[in-house]
């Protein structure tokens, strides 16, 4: 985008920047003046806080997690480690990483039957495991979980390791360091996904030793809002294991498909990552959106990084070669369907291939037009999905509690409910979230956490903001923001959504609300 | 701006500001795009001085610098926002909008009518030459969300402008 000097131009000739004016220069320099102590660097207190017999413990781990790969039957039968075990077994990881809008490659590989690695590495206080692996014989992606001593884990959003290398046969793969995120799981552990690219000529039936190196873990804490993770993890691992790979699911097709400007050259698909070659003039790829769509309307995530670079040339071609990359299909997928749109929007549909995955061909095809989900004004056609919103009233309110906002986006398949309550002490709720067919669609409950930020959160009079949010009220409601993950429903356009609210303590359904969803967000 | 940097995090004031004056120009416009109100701006950078002052030592990658810098006024300008937004059932966002600052020129309005984070995204892009990566990094959002959104605000700004220029 850089390279269209036409708009950079147009931006700087029509919003020029704005020197400082006197008063913030004056701001600026009594800012100067005020300037205080600093803090001192941070140093690996939340390690040091863990004051736990390492060598036993470490021991026993090593025992545990070899069970568990010889006998994974045994060890989740085991008392109180047994439920950990069971979660480490059976939790699709690749899937509920991408809930988290982090993992974007590698979410459907679970379809096709992942291989058990349990490779376990220990440091300190701190456990590694890489749990499950795909390798498709072009990428591979890894499932892993990182066990922290408890004290303390709450406060974590996510980690990462600072510094983290990873080689396959000897050959050192590229790795970004956002490339493994590790968030919290429902066991209090740290759960994420690794997706690479292999080395080029690789042979695809190869077994692939790898060697992945992990260090300086960070912690991101839920409390500070900086950018840097804050709270140092003191542990680097080395985990060396072994790997098959798999391509017999891997298609591969040519094809010379022509709809208007946009011809469809080449289709590959694996597990791990589906990639077309196009022919398109680039400001249809700059301006526009590239789109794989399931034929229940599920549209796969767009791998940018992956995908033709946006380049000049690309800008100014009437006839760019594109390689546009997608995550990998699910398992059984027959048909898929490449759109391309004029805009982010979804205004229009410039052209659109259906994608036989048995017979190796693509066709023209309109669904845009057809009756179904994959219509251009489908209901399912979204990013977000919101209702419009009501302010709070005691007269509306329902044994003081009102639901006041609710929002779904696609992309996280993931609610978030805000609810209001008349002014008063905390009171841990439920939240429940019901299709028209009564069923129990996402569910989860609040926790006090008064901090303006976070995925649940309770304002109250300890909260940073309250005097300005209460404008000085003694009696402003208290508004509880609730995140919850939904992995199997997704709301149509002009659906109708019951949120249920109980109190936890009693079980007392405090407020069932009705609530419409039909504001479309692209 | 390595070395001005390092001497801040050792307490040397002089650098600091030496070094809060090479992004004061960054700070005020990004601010300015945010929040529109200069009061509010004023308050914003002052707060992103103070803490990135105290918290300087902190920081333990000095190449996160502009990253780390950016955040902090964005989660200042944010906090400032979201109490607007709680009051923005008697005053809605459009009347904030009506601002104190001399904009001469229409087209800015071309500009107004852009999301906040979609201002702000072109602005530290295209003026104050932060990559896609440290966008990402500053807004919490991956790179693929960043090119989307620049891809679809200059879009937006496109339709904007024509729009206003057919009214000139």
């Amino acid at each position: 985008m850089k390279m269209n000097r036409e708009f950079v131009e147009m931006i700087e000739n029509t919003v020029p920047r704005q020197n400082l004016s006197p008063a913030a220069v004056e701001r600026l320099e009594n800012t100067y003046n005020m300037l205080g102590e600093q803090k001192k660097p941070v140093k690996n207190t939340f390690h040091r806080s863990w004051i736990v017999s390492a060598s036993a413990v470490a021991a026993a781990f090593v025992l545990l997690f070899g069970v568990n790969a010889a006998f994974p039957a045994i060890a989740e039968e085991l008392p109180v480690i047994g439920q950990f075990f069971q979660s480490i077994n059976r939790r699709d990881v690749f899937q509920t990483s991408s809930l988290h809008g982090k993992t974007i490659q590698g979410t459907n590989v679970i379809g096709y039957g992942t291989q058990k690695i349990n490779a376990v590495s220990q440091s300190g206080q701190y456990t590694m495991a890489v749990e499950d692996g795909f390798c498709d014989g072009k990428n591979l992606t890894l499932s892993m979980r990182l066990e922290l001593p408890q004290e303390g884990a709450e406060q974590i959003e996510y980690i990462l390791p600072q510094v983290l290398s990873l080689s396959v046969n000897g050959i050192d793969v590229r790795l970004n360091v956002n490339d493994i995120l590790l968030f919290p799981d429902t066991n209090k552990g740290f759960t994420g996904t690794v997706t690479a690219a292999l080395p080029q000529g690789m042979e695809p039936s190869e077994t692939l030793q790898l060697s992945l190196a992990m260090s300086q873990f960070g912690g991101k804490d839920k409390n500070n809002r900086d950018f840097e993770p804050c709270i140092p993890l003191d542990a680097s691992f080395l985990l060396e294991f072994s790997l098959m790979a798999d391509s017999s699911y891997n298609r591969s097709f040519s094809c010379e498909a022509v709809d208007g400007s946009v011809t469809l050259l080449n289709v590959e698909t694996s597990p791990i990552s589906t990639e077309l070659t196009a022919v398109m003039p680039g400001h249809y790829y700059i301006d526009g959106e590239s789109a794989l769509l399931l034929e229940d309307g599920t549209q796969l995530h767009f791998n940018h990084g992956k995908s033709t670079d946006i380049t000049e040339e690309i800008f100014n071609s009437q006839a760019a070669e594109c390689l546009l990359a997608f995550d990998g299909l699910p398992a059984g997928t027959e048909k898929a369907i490449f759109r391309q749109y004029k805009d982010q929007d979804h205004s229009q549909v410039l052209a659109e291939f259906t994608l036989d995955l048995q017979k190796g061909t693509a066709e023209v095809s309109k669904t845009y037009e057809e009756n179904g989900p994959l219509n251009l004004d489908s209901p399912f056609d979204y990013r977000y999905l919101n209702c419009k919103g009501e302010s709070f009233s005691e007269e509306k309110a329902v044994n003081g509690f009102m639901v006041t906002d609710l929002v779904y986006s696609a992309k996280e398949a993931r609610f978030t409910v805000q609810v209001e309550k008349v002014f008063g002490d905390y009171r841990e709720i439920q939240v429940d979230i019901l299709n028209s067919e009564g069923t129990v669609v996402a569910s989860d409950t609040s926790a006090y956490c008064t901090s303006i930020n976070g995925s649940k959160t309770y304002w109250d009079e300890t909260t940073p903001c309250w005097s300005t949010y209460s404008k000085g009220s003694d009696n402003a409601p208290n508004p509880y923001k609730i995140e919850t993950p939904t992995l199997n429903y997704q709301p149509a356009c002009g659906e109708t959504l019951t949120v249920r609210i109980t109190d936890t303590q009693t079980g007392e359904t405090l407020v069932e609300q009705d609530i419409l969803m039909n504001i479309k967000g692209h | 701006m390595r070395d001005l940097i390092k001497r801040s995090k050792k307490g040397d004031k002089n650098a600091f500001m030496a070094l809060m004056d090479e992004h004061r120009q960054m700070l005020y416009n990004t601010a300015l795009l945010m929040l529109k109100n200069e009061d509010d701006v004023l308050d914003a950078m002052q707060d992103t001085v103070l803490s990135c002052w105290e918290n300087l030592p902190t920081l333990r990658e000095n190449r996160y610098f502009k990253t780390w810098l950016t955040r902090i006024l964005m989660n200042k300008c944010y906090d400032i926002l979201r109490q607007k937004q709680w009051i923005s059932d008697v005053e809605p966002p459009e009347q904030l909008q009506e601002r104190d600052l001399d904009t001469s020129l229409d087209v800015k309005d071309a500009m107004a009518k852009l999301s906040v984070d979609d201002r702000v995204l072109l602005s530290l892009f295209y003026y104050d030459g932060l990559s896609v990566k440290e966008i990402a990094a500053a807004l919490s959002i991956t790179e693929g969300a960043v090119r989307t959104r620049l891809n679809r605000s200059r879009n937006r700004f496109k339709r904007s402008y024509c729009q206003e220029g057919e009214r000139i």
